[in-house]
């Protein structure tokens, strides 16, 4: 649930700040406050994912240049506030990955939902991640033979084609091909022709 | 009683109290030259009247002779002032004639006393009893005195001097003030001039009665002289009536001009506006999700509606302080803290200059005195400052736009300077003062003009100086008051 409730919040007036935390806390979220984007920066690196509730009119390092200086987390996603936002800096704004643009004032409900919703996406985002990250060590273990036998199960072939075109025998196919699955923790073709994108799998010709 | 009595005495009454009362005008404005001339006019007048009086009531040649001896004095007196007042009055005028007349006039009255009967006969032997106006009056008769004739000439030049007066004032545009006193003046001394040679060279038997003639043209001048009273008040009026609508369009130009820097600063102070509202909202739906959990922290509930109260006062004070600014004020001396006024202006102006990205350091004087003043066009003249402060720093590279407010005391006078480090100042910093000066695309060039009218208005200084290291100051500075 962790994953799911941490925000972080930067604005440079403290009634505004104080307020804002107050209303995400009561929400169930685990608030941090800085009053300037160089305060930010100096607390990092952070647990992520998290949200970043940003104030566009800072003193010193605005909102927009935070962000760029962030560069593109996506487990770290935006919510913009302004108190004098225009539709060119909302939009160079959104381009640059935000969730959300939103004036002051604020409604509540607004501000709740544009955070559960970053919150969310930061949260898929990183689970994403993390599994393509075990796909990536999981895949890594295979022997080059075993690959080698993968791709050509996904070119469509039968063991014994596949025995032909390596040269060894049907049997010998069907162990490196068990075992490959099984390190994959594939049960089907058809699931290893979804990840195989992602595996970064090539059928072979 | 006859008739002559009456009229002379009357003449000679007219004519003391008119002179009374010019030179009680003079004595009360030594500046009225022409109203001593014309008091000396008018007095010389009433003793020619009185000395005429005196000439009809004679019995003997020798009292005759004498009377009319002495009755020169008076006639010596107003010719002068005469030319006096035709000098003063109508101006111009060449001014051989005036004193060929004057020094003619004066030998006249020299040659009267030296003569053993006076300047108009070398000896009268007898008087004639001839009627006039109803009366039987005594007419000299004897041997005529050639040496009147410098008298008359003296009458001759100064006919001619009052004309030629009277020709500039008509130049000049008085044409009325040339035509009634130039023209009565020419008329009645003219009139006056005939009569003496006529009379006094045994033409016609008639009494001398000058005094008549010079009366009916003082009483022209002393008309003409008491419409100018009349016109004087009536243009002090309008004076007054003129520099009361200067003030009035000094006040409207100033409230103007705070409109315009208001109008400048919009964004901002809507943005100034807007926090509050935004903080007290984020509290209020703080605090109704607060007040719907079983139970509801109240110490919590209480801290937020004390922020709200906070920020409340926060929106109300800047609205008042806008609300000041743009109001048309009628003007309100009090004792004043001059570093309040200027934090009154910072609180407006703090959403532009982090807006702008512009850094303001205060170096504020302890214990500086109070000054008397009006808060809202001293506010007017910061906010102008500040604002064209910013306007210097817009070109520098962000992090380098510097703002300094220091403050400082000394001699009774207290300073308030603003310093940037931006663009700089014209090669003659004194030009920004002057109206429709500006350097601002679109800008009036009034807001430094009236900046400065209003500091002098408060008995201070407004200048600025180059700063060496590159940028400008200003310096407000107005004197301390001693409560």
């Amino acid at each position: 649930m962790t994953a799911l409730s941490r925000v972080y919040l930067v604005d440079d007036a403290p009634g505004l700040r104080r307020a804002l935390q107050r209303l995400l806390e009561l929400e169930g979220l685990e608030v941090s406050a800085f009053a300037s984007a160089e305060e930010f920066l100096a607390a990092l690196p952070l647990e992520e994912p998290a949200c970043l509730v940003l104030d566009v009119d800072l003193p010193g390092l605005d909102g927009l240049a935070l962000q760029e200086r962030l560069g593109a987390r996506p487990t770290l996603p935006i919510v913009f506030l302004t108190g004098k936002g225009d539709i060119p800096m909302s939009v160079r704004a959104m381009k640059a990955g935000a969730v959300d643009f939103l004036t002051k004032p604020v409604e509540a409900e607004a501000l709740v939902g544009a955070v559960r919703a970053a919150l969310a996406r930061g949260a898929a985002r990183a689970a994403e991640e993390r599994a393509r990250a075990e796909l990536g060590a999981r895949l890594a273990e295979l022997t080059p033979r075993e690959r080698e036998v993968l791709e050509h199960v996904l070119a469509g072939r039968l063991n014994k084609q596949i025995a032909a075109a390596l040269g060894i025998g049907e049997h010998t196919v069907k162990v490196h091909r068990g075992r490959a699955m099984e390190k994959l923790a594939l049960d089907s073709v058809a699931e290893l022709a979804r990840l195989a994108d992602r595996l970064g799998l090539e059928p072979a010709r | 009683m006859n008739p002559l009595t009456v009229l002379w005495s009357m003449l000679a009454g007219a004519g003391l109290v008119s002179g009374a009362v010019h030179a009680l005008v003079w004595l009360r404005s030594r500046s009225a030259r022409a109203s001593l001339c014309f008091a000396l006019i008018a007095l010389g007048v009433s003793a020619m009247a009185a000395l005429e009086l005196w000439m009809l009531h004679s019995t003997t040649p020798v009292q005759y002779g004498e009377r009319l001896r002495w009755f020169h004095l008076p006639v010596w007196c107003t010719v002068l002032a005469l030319l006096g007042f035709a000098r003063t009055y109508l101006g111009g005028g060449r001014s051989w004639l005036a004193w060929s007349a004057g020094l003619a006039r004066t030998l006249s009255l020299a040659l009267n006393f030296l003569h053993p009967v006076n300047t108009n006969y070398r000896s009268i032997e007898g008087l004639r009893a001839v009627r006039f106006l109803g009366a039987e009056v005594p007419v000299p008769i004897g041997e005529p005195n050639p040496a009147m004739l410098i008298g008359q000439l003296s009458l001759v030049l100064l006919l001619a001097f009052v004309l030629d007066c009277a020709r500039s004032a008509w130049t000049r545009g008085e044409r009325r003030r040339a035509l009634v006193v130039g023209g009565s003046v020419a008329f009645f001394v003219g009139a006056a001039l005939l009569q003496a040679i006529l009379a006094f060279w045994g033409l016609v038997d008639v009494p001398i009665t000058s005094s008549l003639f010079f009366g009916a043209s003082v009483a022209a001048m002393g008309f003409e002289l008491s419409s100018d009273l009349l016109r004087s008040a009536t243009l002090a009026r309008e004076l007054q009536q003129r520099a009361d609508e200067t003030a009035r369009q000094r006040l409207e130009l100033a409230h103007l001009a705070r409109v315009a820097s208001l109008s400048e600063l919009s964004g901002s102070l809507a943005h100034e506006l807007n926090q509050p509202l935004a903080i007290i909202l984020a509290n209020a739906q703080a605090a109704q999700r607060q007040l719907e959990r079983e139970p509801p922290d109240l110490d919590e509930v209480r801290a937020i509606l004390a922020d709200i109260v906070a920020e409340d006062r926060r929106a109300g004070d800047v609205i008042r302080r806008l609300r000041g600014l743009l109001k048309r004020g009628e003007p309100e001396r009090r004792l004043l803290a001059l570093h309040e006024v200027a934090e009154g202006v910072l609180t407006l102006m703090r959403s532009e200059l982090l807006g702008r990205g512009v850094e303001l350091e205060r170096r504020l004087a302890p214990d500086l005195p109070p000054v008397l003043g009006d808060r809202i066009p001293l506010e007017q003249v910061l906010l102008n400052l500040v604002l064209n402060a910013c306007d210097a720093l817009a070109a520098n590279p962000p992090g380098t736009r510097r703002l300094q407010l220091t403050s400082h005391c000394a001699d009774g006078r207290v300073r308030l300077s603003l310093a940037d480090s931006g663009c700089g100042l014209p090669a003659d910093p004194a030009r920004i003062f002057e109206p429709f000066f500006t350097t601002k695309p679109g800008g009036l060039g009034m807001g430094l003009s009236i900046c400065r009218t209003i500091v002098h208005a408060h008995g201070g200084r407004l200048w600025a100086e180059p700063v060496p290291s590159g940028g400008s100051v200003f310096h407000l500075e107005l004197p301390a008051a001693h409560p």
